[in-house]
């Protein structure tokens, strides 16, 4: 499984900051736990959330897709909507990226 | 409960029917959600003839609730608020502080009650999301991250002018209909961006007690490094390694308008009103914001386009100015070399 991830935005103004992950290089547990997460969130069947209403602002934006075989498939979210099935998702790949 | 974006086509008359059903501590987010999209002038009208519907401006309230590393409003607690005592955490009363100056600084200067003019609760969310790098305003509520000083970052609420610059965006939402984005001739998101870096740093030097030339000028302390910042509101470019904001139009960023580029740099060219702002600030001399901060602050109630560019925001601070202090007085001298200076002659 190939998972892209960007954010942008936020305080800092962060641009284009693109990782791609494979989950080959996962340990055992994470492989397990993440397709668990894709599996529970039905992510490729998930549509984007909403962008946030006038007036927000700082909000960080994010974008995650997945290749798995024939499979791909893309979401964009935001601090402000973010789903409650996309934010463990998001939570996993921080603190991936940031091991 | 959620409202619909019924919006700006409905009859007052309907509005106001649906106002009646809403109850009284949910009128003010029906209303923001009606008009949202609606243009400035039509906004002011539909608020005033909806004003007997709201109850009278309420006392000054600040809270701060602990979001204990989720992202979660349901599972965060209620740590501490106006009249309490100090709480047992370092950022509850870091943004406690902050919010508190902000609410005085709005109240003593401008006259200002709250966000919305009206004694808005104000709440802000500290330890939100784990090791969450960022602050935002989500349109009713401010959120801060802990940041990580593993990688260089301490909490969002160490530096007062991001408290400042957050609570901002919620003013900027009720006196103006600024959208969010900008592409190369229309700058509506940079210049809300400036509009609050220009009042978190007066919030920082209102805390300070400092005037317009001994202030710092940066945004966004957060580095565990203390000579680093977000932002150089005098000399752009120069806050940190790789600090992308131009001094000048001639350098201006121009970039995709889109959610993966900063929805086209509102963060990146909001540098060039802020050092426009600064040189006013320091030519006129003395506190920042007894005269360039009244200037910028009438200048958001004026008729901002929600596409607006960066001319038309300068003329509208120019305008203010000589209408604030009189034609060719120092301080309208002063809005025009401001301005002329990054490149933007009026
Ligand atoms: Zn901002």
């Amino acid at each position: 499984m190939k998972i892209y991830f960007s954010t942008s935005g936020g305080l800092m103004g962060i641009l284009n900051n693109h990782v791609m992950i494979d989950s080959d290089t996962f340990s055992e547990k994470e492989k397990y736990q993440f397709e668990n997460l894709i599996r529970h969130s039905d992510f490729f069947n998930l549509q984007s959330d909403r962008p946030p209403t006038h007036g927000a602002a700082d909000y960080i934006n994010y974008s995650i897709s997945i290749e798995d075989g024939k499979q791909k498939h893309t979401v964009k979210t935001n601090d402000v909507t973010m789903s409650s099935q996309l934010e463990p998702v998001i939570r996993f790949l921080q603190n991936k990226i940031r091991k | 409960m959620k409202y619909p974006i019924l919006c700006q086509i409905m009859p007052p008359d309907l509005l106001k029917q649906l106002l009646g059903q809403v109850p009284e501590e949910e009128k003010n987010i029906v209303l923001r959600t009606i008009i949202i999209d609606s243009k400035m002038r039509e906004r002011r009208a539909i608020m005033g003839s909806m004003s007997s519907m709201f109850p009278l401006a309420g006392e000054k309230s600040i809270c701060i609730f602990d979001s204990h590393n989720t992202k979660d409003v349901r599972s965060s607690t209620k740590v501490r608020c106006l009249n309490d005592d100090k709480a047992d955490d370092l950022s509850a009363n870091e943004a406690f502080h902050g919010l508190d100056v902000t609410y005085n600084f709005y109240e003593n200067i401008f006259g200002r009650k709250s966000i919305d003019n009206n004694n808005m609760s104000i709440k802000g969310y500290v330890h939100w999301g784990d090791k969450y790098m960022n602050a935002f305003w989500d349109g009713a509520k401010m959120c801060y991250g802990d940041g990580d000083p593993n990688l260089g970052i301490k909490s969002f609420t160490a530096s007062i002018d991001v408290m400042g610059h957050e609570l901002t965006h919620g003013v900027t939402q009720y006196e103006s209909g600024l959208e969010y984005w900008c592409d190369e001739s229309h700058h509506p998101g940079a210049l809300n961006e400036s509009i609050s870096d220009v009042f978190g740093s007066l919030i920082k030097q209102y805390a300070l007690n400092q005037t317009a030339e001994q202030a710092d000028w940066l945004i966004g302390q957060i580095f565990t490094d203390p000579n680093l910042a977000l932002r150089n509101m005098r000399e752009p470019g120069t806050a940190r390694p790789n600090d992308p904001q131009p001094a000048h139009m001639r350098d201006y960023v121009n970039l995709p308008n889109d959610e993966d580029h900063d929805n086209g740099g509102v963060h990146i060219n909001s540098s060039i009103p802020n050092k426009a702002f600064c040189l006013a600030a320091i030519d006129i001399g003395g506190y920042a914001w007894e005269k360039a901060g009244q200037i910028w602050y009438k200048a958001l109630h004026g008729d901002i386009p929600t596409d607006c560019d960066f001319h038309t925001f300068a003329q509208l601070t120019l305008e203010t100015s000589k209408l604030l202090f009189g034609n060719e007085s120092r301080e309208h001298r002063a809005v025009r070399k401001g301005w002329e200076a990054v490149g933007i002659r009026i």
